[in-house]
Parts: structure tokens; sequence; C-alpha cells
């Protein structure tokens, strides 16, 4: 919040006090009023069962958006997220071709191939300076490609063991949100309390100053778009043994929805501020967003349209012009005596 | 973010990536561009879009491993109980004389179902000494793709065109330039928009909605005890197939007077995804609970279907539709063993329509009169045929030993399958 804005500890004015929700809360507040909209008029989509049927694809979605979050921290967005689920999916899949004695060979098969495509990203970004929408971009088309030529057409299913675990539960609550956690736990708490999570935060915040203080910035970004690649094959190998035969168009849909996963999540798409768990919540959130459009018997573009004017409210309540004319309108419907901006 | 380095260099890195890739990628190349002899195949991998894919998808789930499979079929052609892996025409007789070259386009060619169709389209096409030459091409859901390689080859001297046309009416035009350029351009399976019959195109094969509407109330109306409680879901909205098929089925709910009802007046879009349609029948589940019967129009979503029930604590629901996949096939084999009242039913070999395309534009080529092959101035309707009716008992057996996308209603052998699919 810009110091001129700030406020006297007493008495904060509604819109700063809006400011500090947007800034952590908001997408709770919005996953708990979308879950009253449900409650009041498709309450069916709050059964147990229909929970049960969204959480598997809100904790794929939500292992993706780690990744995208981490890119967009940086400064930068990886769309090449399409292809290298696709292609650690399909790998998965065809390398094991049904052995379960090759699944963990395929496993690293499937990782190792979408690292490399994330180091192509880092050293496209950082050492050729490509902006990363066109690297990563170029990136995709080439991981589609590779799977084109891979699967020639013919994809194979994932090994009984992949797909069991996948759909299995434990606890009553599906494997895949269990992986989707350990992912979400382990970025949110390396990013908070460790030193090369500080220093990453510092590099996202401002790329000049974190290399003036002796950080090496290209480094780490390198190592952003690995690891968001490692987050996009972790989710193509969960997603190949829930579907258990994961076609060459299976990652398509993962493009828009984690975008916006991340945005509505509350990570800043010019990057420094990052919300990894706000990124897991905001899947969900999107999850059960479509649970309910596809209630309601909406069509189909309806959830497309929902969740672009998603992203416009994230980024017109992360964009302190708008934020500065709300704040503006708000200060204006207030009376005078309780605005107390300092200066 | 400046690094010190000159342009140069960056132009020597992103060559020595480019070098890179493209190695890595021919050398993890799992398969590669086949051709039939003497044919020649171009394919472009292209980046994919969202445009709509036709049913006959076969991103099927099931497990190959399934428990409760039965034996697998031991000699080749022993696909079903109909006899379904023969073609009922006699190529032959259409061949002429004049040397002919062939082109077999896919808007989308990325899964086993059109892998093994191209290959039918092949096998077809070599029955004739005269064909020089089949070339392929998958435009990649790509209509722009799609359309130039036509005009293309209309320039290069192909003849015959075998255009599966997955974008409707955008692709008439160019089928139009081509016909006026000599080429017999004939489409299979989907409709090709607004195009007329013969002008447009010189044949189109399409699936018989009626006769396939119908068969499917009769086997719902049965399965559900004139009970039912059915939904068609399908692929993207203002798809080609679901409509009329629902259009089709409400007729004969009509005429029958059969004890069977659509909970929703107009298809549920699930882009034939996997995911999509898990969705999307957990979401008519939550809407609909009693909910006893599905429509698929590509049955390799079946699996999908089935885990949303079983989530919902509900028994397997009836399941009617069209294109169904090996392991559709082994899905229902081991489902059966808990749910011995799980029924489905399917009609198939969706993939003949190619080779009966072809046949017609060859006769048309070489001026041959062809009236068995069907009508030549108004869409052929090809005859689906029953390969999946558990009420009848008729269920092909689980194959182990190929991919869980192959069709195995194609006039293909098992050998040939085992060849297109490797």
């Amino acid at each position: 919040m810009p110091p001129t804005e700030r406020a006297t500890a007493s008495g904060r004015p509604l819109l700063e006090r809006l400011g500090g929700l947007r800034e952590a809360s908001m997408i709770w507040i919005a996953l708990v009023v979308l879950v009253v909209v449900c409650a009041l008029f498709e309450p069916s989509t709050l059964k147990g069962s229909a929970i049960l049927s969204m959480l598997p694809f809100a904790a794929i979605l939500a292992i993706a958006a780690v990744g995208q979050c981490l890119v967009i921290q940086q400064g930068g967005i990886d769309f090449s997220v399409v292809g290298s689920i696709t292609l650690s999916a399909v790998i998965v899949c065809g390398h094991a071709a049904g052995d379960g004695g090759k699944l963990f060979e395929a496993i690293l098969m499937a990782l190792g191939a979408v690292l490399i495509a994330g180091l192509i990203n880092g050293i496209a970004v950082t050492m050729l300076r490509i902006t990363p929408i066109i690297a990563t971009l170029a990136t995709n088309a080439l991981l589609l490609g590779a799977v084109q030529t891979y699967t020639n057409g013919v994809p194979q299913s994932a090994t009984k063991g992949l797909s069991e675990f996948a759909i299995d539960k434990t606890l009553g609550i599906p494997h895949t949100v269990y992986i989707a956690a350990i992912f979400v736990a382990v970025a949110a708490v390396v990013l908070a309390k460790t030193v090369v999570g500080r220093r990453f935060i510092a590099i996202g915040a401002n790329p000049d100053a974190a290399k003036a203080a002796g950080l090496r910035v290209n480094r780490y970004l390198i190592g952003t778009y690995m690891l968001a690649a490692l987050c996009y094959g972790a989710a193509g190998i969960v997603l190949a043994g829930y579907v258990k035969t994961p076609g060459t168009t299976v990652g398509n849909p993962y493009l828009l929805s984690t975008i916006t996963a991340v945005v509505v999540g509350g990570t800043a798409l010019g990057g420094g501020r990052g919300r990894v768990v706000g990124a897991a919540v905001a899947a969900v959130f999107l999850s059960q967003l479509e649970s309910f459009i596809s209630a309601t018997g909406a069509p189909p573009s309806v959830s497309l349209l929902v969740q672009s004017a998603a992203i416009a409210v994230a980024v017109g309540f992360s964009s302190s012009e708008a934020a500065g004319s709300l704040r503006r309108l708000f200060a204006g419907l207030q009376p005078r005596g309780r605005t107390r901006l300092a200066r | 973010m400046n690094i010190p380095g000159s342009s140069a260099l960056r132009r020597i890195l992103i060559l020595c990536l480019c070098l890179a890739l493209g190695v890595g990628i021919a050398a993890c190349g799992g398969g590669s561009s086949s051709t039939s002899g003497g044919s020649t195949a171009s394919e472009e991998p292209a980046e994919e879009t969202g445009t709509e894919t036709p049913p006959a998808e076969t991103e099927s789930e099931g497990e190959s491993e399934s428990e409760g499979e039965t034996e697998t079929a031991s000699a080749e052609g022993e696909y079903g109980q109909l006899e379904i892996g023969e073609l009922n025409f006699d190529m032959s007789k259409y061949c002429g004389e004049k040397p002919t070259v062939v082109g077999a386009i896919d808007g989308f060619g990325g899964n086993t179902w059109r892998v093994e169709t191209r290959a039918l389209v092949e096998k077809t096409a070599k029955e004739c000494p005269n064909v020089t030459e089949v070339k392929y091409f998958d435009a990649n859901l790509d209509p722009e793709k799609f359309n130039s390689t036509i005009s293309a080859w209309a320039a290069q001297g192909v003849n015959i065109i075998v255009a599966f046309d997955d974008f409707g009416q955008s692709a008439v035009p160019a089928f139009k330039a081509a016909q006026l350029a000599g080429v017999k351009v004939v489409t299979d399976n989907a409709i090709p928009g607004n195009a007329q019959i013969p002008g447009d195109v010189t044949a189109a094969v399409i699936p018989d909605f009626e006769k396939g509407g119908k068969e499917w109330v009769e086997f719902l109306n049965e399965a559900t005890k004139e009970k039912g409680q059915i939904a068609l879901i399908g692929g993207p909205a203002g798809n080609q197939f679901d409509t009329p098929s629902q259009e089709a089925m409400e007729k004969a709910i009509e005429e029958t007077g059969a004890g069977v009802e659509f909970v929703e007046s107009e298809p549920v879009v699930a882009n034939w995804e996997l995911a999509k349609t898990q969705q999307a029948t957990a979401a008519l589940l939550n809407k609909y609970p009693d909910l006893n019967g599905v429509v698929l129009t590509a049955m390799f979503a079946a699996p999908a279907v089935n885990r949303a029930f079983e989530a919902a604590g509900k028994p397997l629901p009836a399941i009617a539709g069209q294109s169904s996949s090996n392991e559709v096939i082994c899905e229902i084999h081991e489902k059966q063993q808990k749910e011995p009242n799980y029924n489905v039913f399917s009609l198939d070999g969706s993939a003949q329509q190619a080779a009966l395309a072809l046949a017609k534009g060859m006769a048309a080529y070489q001026e041959i009169e062809a009236p068995e092959l069907g009508p030549t101035d108004e869409p052929t309707k090809a005859n689906y045929k029953v390969y999946i009716d558990t009420l009848k008992d008729m269920l092909p057996p689980c194959e182990k030993s190929l991919p869980g996308g192959a069709d195995l209603s194609t006039a293909l052998t098992k050998s040939e399958i085992e060849e297109v699919v490797k």
C-alpha cells in the first residue's frame, strides 16, 4: 500500500480494509460466497458425491497452478503448461506400456522430459532475453510436436497401479488431494521460511535490485521455470492415472485455468507478490464454480466468460490504479470525517 | 535483465537450442508416420487448438489389465458377432483403369480411431493396382491447413480426396474449388456443412441418425424396464452429431411410445473429453438423482460415466452409443462381474464409412455406375451395425495385446491393427 494513503491505526477507512483483505483473503471470501450461492441456488453441488467428483480435478489444477504461480511471481508467464502436462501424461503411459514394473522409470522419464522443457524456457527467457510469452509459447508448440511424434496418434493406457492410486481415497479423501496438498505446502513453506524462498521473492519483486545485491538472478529464474515444469509434469502424471488413457489434447484445459487460478488466488500478474496457497484455493473455487455453472444448465460458454471475468476482477483488485480509483470512489461515498488518509 | 553478450552469441545459442531440441524430439519419438506401400504420407505436428473433435475420438479409458476379461480372439478378423470386420462391397469392381492418386485428409488425426481409419483407406486403395499413390495429411485441428492442403492437392494432380471434415461449413469452399479442378471429393462420418451433392462434393457418407436413434431407444427402453430417465452426453456445443442424435431419439420415443424420457431437452456438452464427461455426469446426477440411462455419441467416454455413478453410490446406468473401443469392452467385462445388470449397447463399424467414401469417389472418377454404393445426389447413410448389446449377450472379447483406444470393429485384421497401433 502506498505510504501516501496509509491510514492511521484507528478507524481505518473501508477501502483500506478492503485493500488489506484483497492481499490475502479475497479468494477465501470468494469461496465462502460461492458456497453460500451454491447452497441457495444449487444445493446439489455441495453433496458429498458432488464434492468428491470435483476435488480430483481441483487438485490436479492446483498442482499445475503452483508451477504457474512460481513463474508469474517472477514476472513471467508460462504457456508451455499445456504441452508439459500432455507430454508427461503420454510418456508415463507410453513408456510403462501397462507394465507396473516400469512405472517408476516412466515417471522419471516423464519428469525428465518436462524438466528439459523448463530448462529451455529458462534459458530462452534469461540468457536469450526472449519475452516469456513468446518463449513458452514456442516451447509449447515443440512439446506438442513431441507428443505427436511420441504417440504417433495412438495414446497408451496408464498402468493399473497408477490408475488405481489416482482414483482411490484414503480416509475418504482422494489421493490426488494429498498430492496437491504436498506440493502446495512445500512451495508455501520454502517460499516463506527459507533463505532460498526469501531470495526468490526478492528477485520477483525487483530483479535489478536483487542483482545489485549480489543474487544470481538468472540462476533463480531458470530454476523457476524448471520447478514449474516439474509441477506440470506431476500434474500430467496424476491426470494420466485419473483418466487412464490420456489423449493428445489432455492438457488443453490447463492454460487459461492455471493462469486464472494464480491471478484469482492473489498473485500479481506483474510479479513480486506470490500466493501459492491462494492459487490452490482458487483452483477449488474455479472447479466448484464450474460444477455450479453445469448444475444451472447454463451453456459451457458461460464457464469461459466467468473465468475471464474472474481474471478481470482479480487484476482490477490488484492493480494499483484500479484500486486507487476504487479508493477514491469509496472515499467519496464515506462521511468526510471518517476519511483519514494521511499524507 | 541485461546480461553481457553480443547478439551473435545469442543467435548461436538459439541455433544450438533449436538443434538440440530437434534431435531430442527425433530421438524420443516412439512412433513415426507410416505409409502403405508406395504411398506417401505428410504430417505436420502443429499446435493444438480448442476446436471441435469428432465423436470417433478414441482417447478412451479403461484397463487393458482389467480383471474378468475374456480370452482374446485368436484368429484374424474375429471381431464381433456380425462379421463387422469386413467391408460389404468389393472394391475391385470400382478400380477402373485410369491411374489414380488418392489423398486422405483428417481435420484431426491424433487418435487411435483415425490411425486405424487411415490404414483402412490405404488398405482399400491398395486393392486397385492403378492407384499409384495415397497421400495423407493430418490438419491437427487447423482449418486453414485443412483447406490449403486440399487446394494444394488439387493443384498437384490428386484425383480423389477422402476427407473427414471436422470443420463443417468452413471447408466447403475448398471442397468446391477442388471439385471444379476435377478432383472427386468425398467425405465420411461428418456432415460437410451445407455442401451440395453432387457439386460441392461428389459424395458424403454420414451416420444414419434415425436408425441409430431408434435402436438406442429400443435398447434403453428394455434396459431400464420402460422407466428410463436418460441424457445424451456428447461433444462440443453445436457439433454435428449430438443434436441430430437426440432429435432422432425423441422422434423414436414419440413414435414407439417408449417409456424413456430425456431429462435435458438439449444434449449435454462434454467436449468428448473424459474429464468433462465425468464432471457433466456428476452434475446431472446431482440434479436428476433418478438418471438411469446415458447416451454417448463417443462410447470411449463410458468409463467416465461409470466413475461418476460409482462416486455417487448409484448403480451403473444403461449406456447406449456409438464408436466403442477396446477399453470400453474390457471395462464392460470387468463391471459386469460386479453388476450383472450393467447393460451397454453400441453401434460400430464407423471406420468403414471412409472405405465406402473412397469406393464412391473411385467409381465416380472412373465413371463406373455404382448404385449399390448408395445415392449420388444426397448423403449416403451408413449402416452402423450392432457391435455390443449386453441384453443379447453380444460382447466382443477384451484384447489385452492391443491399446485401449483400438477400434476392434474396423475392417482390419488383428495383425493389421497391431501393425498400425504399435
